[in-house]
């Protein structure tokens, strides 16, 4: 039985103003829902780029040469990688509100989401501390949940494991597979090899190119 | 074995708040050409420690000696050209129009020659695979890519001691590969570094003493 | 006792004290008032629980721009008695000196006024304003807006930071390297700034900002006695103020 694809990405390329090379070159990449990928490559390549264009921030928000089609099922989210231009507010609290508002969830709702967030990701000393004043690690943990206070469908994660500390990294991971389990539909762009076995599929990106590697974890279902 | 000490730090007392103190009475030395790293979860003060030891930040009280100075008299720049420097964040270090300028900034104007500085900037370059980014313009980079460019810059001053604060973040495994050349390099040629990072098989490979710190104390101090 | 009960006072009330302050140094043009006014809002600082100099010092750099704006006006605007001639043109006027120091106490009176907002966070007087009708979307980018000041600010304390970490004091550089230097730090120090207020924008369009015409708020700001006590005794004092001053300055 094929399962509902909730991210299809076609022929995606880009080019960032005024540079001369393609960073993403007619680009396929699909991903049921309930599926986490994870997206490698070497620094440089185009991880983030592709993240933004998976994400739609390109070509709504960044300039350059877009083509191709990105198809989502569902509401999407997206942690970017430098946790200091995610953050505004001036106590976690607020930052973790700042999702749920835009929605127009209601006060108690709001106030339920942020301790329960709080709670899983182990910020909960934290909640009134100005972010701007965190740990390298405490931030990135903050833009996380400042994302997952939305509970979007479709979650686009940059690199959110790169300054956690250990208990924090397996706080992380055992979130990101319970969103799974909830049908939440993810994707990683990760360089360390230990954080790979998370994914049910992993792909390479290379040269503007991306292919798709021999799964780790699970089998490799379909195709 | 009779070792100088490189950086020194007497009854420390530092608070970014008066209110609370992260950091009480640490004793603590590092030696010259010592390869040592920092460890502790997330918070512990780490990067607070590292900045107090570079002279960015300045300790609330007790002393901090830098190659046998009193740090807290010495102006920051004084220190920068003993004690190398790299944030967790590399954007905060980011201040040239050219990933070549970055590196070559230094050195510029610190009246080094100019073959000098092309020779260094050129093997930097290479050593760290930016040589196809020579011309863009730092800020735009992606985050593996500052952080090299971050690295290339302050080693190219060559420093007598250097502190870098979670250096693999955002480098590939390849890079990781090159980073542990550079600091073997480093330790042969007798320059201490201090490294701040959670990468355990990192430190494992690059350090022989290990600091670890849990709320703004050293609690444990060993070889390995 | 006091200065906690004013640090907690409702964003909306400090929101409508530093508006009666201001209104009264935009309308007055007296500088014997002015100063007077000045005192006033030095001793609410101070009953803000915001230390007078510390701010001052802060702002140094602003202070030392409004001094200098100051002694240009007096010295091109002549009225009054000549104070200072060369040969026959007047350098500067009794005219001119006073309206310097007029326009020094307006700025000293605004400083202190936004003093008196920082003891609310942002999200707090966001809220404020909202609450009082005002769009969301305006609040926010307000806020945002202003918040590229800081984002500024904290760029060029970087960078300064940046290039002493390569050893170099810019202080004792020769002249032309050093403004080789400045000038070299312009535009990493703009474009860093620019490119950090973008980003910060890109993350909140996609946390759904903007996603509908409403928006609900977790925190909800709620008037208290104090706050009607403070509103009704500065709106009072105010009016009184004005007619006093327009009797006795004007008339
Ligand atoms: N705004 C920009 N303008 C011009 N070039 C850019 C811009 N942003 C990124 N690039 C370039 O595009 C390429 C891909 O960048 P991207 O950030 O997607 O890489 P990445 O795979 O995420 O790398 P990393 O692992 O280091 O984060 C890089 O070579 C980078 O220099
Ligand atoms: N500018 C600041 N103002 C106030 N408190 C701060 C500031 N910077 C850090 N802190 C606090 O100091 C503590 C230590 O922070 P530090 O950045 O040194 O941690 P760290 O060990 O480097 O953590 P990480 O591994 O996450 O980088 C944290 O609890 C943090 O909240
Ligand atoms: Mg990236
Ligand atoms: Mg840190």
């Amino acid at each position: 039985m094929q399962k509902m694809l909730a991210v299809e990405a076609r022929a995606l390329s880009f080019r960032y103003q005024g540079q001369h090379t393609l960073v993403l070159d007619k680009v396929n990449f699909n991903l049921e829902q309930g599926k986490i990928a994870a997206i490698t490559g070497l620094s440089g390549c185009g991880k983030s780029t592709l993240g933004y264009c998976l994400s739609g921030v390109i070509p709504r928000l960044i300039k350059g040469d877009f083509s191709g089609e990105v198809n989502l099922q569902g509401r999407v989210g997206i942690v970017f990688q430098d946790p200091d231009t995610q953050i505004f507010l001036p106590t976690v609290e607020d930052e973790l509100a700042f999702g749920p508002e835009n929605l127009c969830l209601a006060r108690e709702e709001i106030r339920e989401i942020i301790s329960c967030n709080l709670e899983l990701i182990g910020l909960k000393e934290l909640r009134t501390e100005n972010p701007a004043t965190l740990s390298g690690g405490q931030k990135q943990l903050v833009a996380l949940s400042g994302v997952l206070t939305l509970s979007p469908d479709i979650l686009v994660l940059d690199e959110p494991l790169s300054q956690l500390d250990n208990s924090a990294k397996d706080r992380v991971k055992s979130i990101l597979l319970g969103l799974k389990e909830e049908g939440k539909t993810l994707i990683i762009m990760e360089h360390d090899k230990k954080n790979l076995l998370l994914a049910d599929q992993i792909w390479c990106l290379e040269r503007g190119r991306l292919f798709q590697l021999p799964a780790s974890g699970e089998v490799n279902q379909g195709e | 074995m009779n070792r100088e000490i490189a950086l020194e730090l007497k009854n420390l007392v530092f608070s970014y708040r008066p209110e609370s103190i992260l950091i009480e009475q640490m004793n603590l030395a590092l030696f010259k050409g010592e390869a040592a790293a920092l460890v502790g979860p997330n918070g512990a003060g780490k990067t607070t420690l590292g900045k107090l030891m570079a002279g960015i930040l300045k300790p609330s009280s007790g002393q901090l000696i830098i190659f046998g100075e009193e740090g807290k008299t010495l102006p920051l720049h004084r220190i920068a050209q003993r004690v190398g420097y790299c944030f967790q964040n590399p954007e905060h270090q980011l201040l040239a129009v050219s990933v070549e300028d970055e590196i070559a900034f230094g050195l510029k104007y610190r009246s080094a020659g100019q073959d000098h500085i092309s020779r260094v900037t050129e093997s930097l370059l290479k050593l760290f695979e930016i040589e196809r980014l020579r011309k863009a313009f730092p800020l735009n980079l992606s985050w593996g890519e500052k952080r090299r460019v971050v690295l290339a810059a302050s080693l190219a001053l060559d420093p007598e001691f250097i502190i870098l604060d979670e250096p693999t973040n955002g480098l590939d495994d390849e890079q990781i590969e090159t980073l542990n050349r550079v600091l073997g390099g480093l330790h042969e040629r007798g320059i201490g570094v201090l490294l701040i990072s959670h990468n355990q098989s990192f430190v494992e490979i690059n350090a022989q003493r290990i600091l670890q710190m849990e709320e703004g104390k050293i609690v444990n101090d060993y070889c390995l | 006792m006091s200065m906690t009960t004013a640090f907690s006072l409702d964003p909306r009330t400090k929101l409508f004290l530093v508006a009666c302050l201001s209104s009264c140094a935009v309308i007055t043009t007296h500088w014997a008032f002015l100063s007077g006014l000045w005192v006033v809002s030095i001793l609410l600082l101070l009953v803000f629980g915001i230390s007078p100099w510390d701010m001052m010092k802060k702002i140094r750099l602003l202070l030392y721009m409004v001094i200098f704006i100051a002694m240009m006006q007096s010295i091109f605007i002549s009225a009054g008695q000549a104070l200072i001639t060369i040969g026959n043109i007047s350098l500067m006027t009794t005219g001119g000196l006073l309206m310097a120091m007029e326009f020094v106490f307006r700025m000293l009176i605004i400083v202190c006024s936004a003093g008196i907002l920082s003891t609310s966070n942002s999200r707090e007087i966001i809220q404020g304003l909202i609450q009082l009708k005002l769009p969301y979307e305006l609040a926010f980018m307000a806020s945002l807006g202003i918040r590229f000041i800081p984002v500024f600010a904290e760029e060029l304390r970087n960078t300064m930071t940046a290039v002493q970490l390569r050893g170099i004091d810019i202080r004792v550089l020769p002249w032309r390297q050093k403004i080789e230097v400045m000038t070299g730090l312009f535009q990493p120090v703009v474009a860093g700034a620019i490119i950090k207020s973008r980003s910060l924008a890109m993350s909140i369009e996609m946390r759904g900002f903007r996603a509908y015409p409403t928006r609900s708020s977790y925190l909800l700001l709620k008037y208290e006695r104090k706050d009607y006590v403070v509103m009704i005794c500065s709106g009072l004092l105010t009016a009184i103020l004005m007619f006093g001053y327009f009797f006795w300055f004007q008339a």
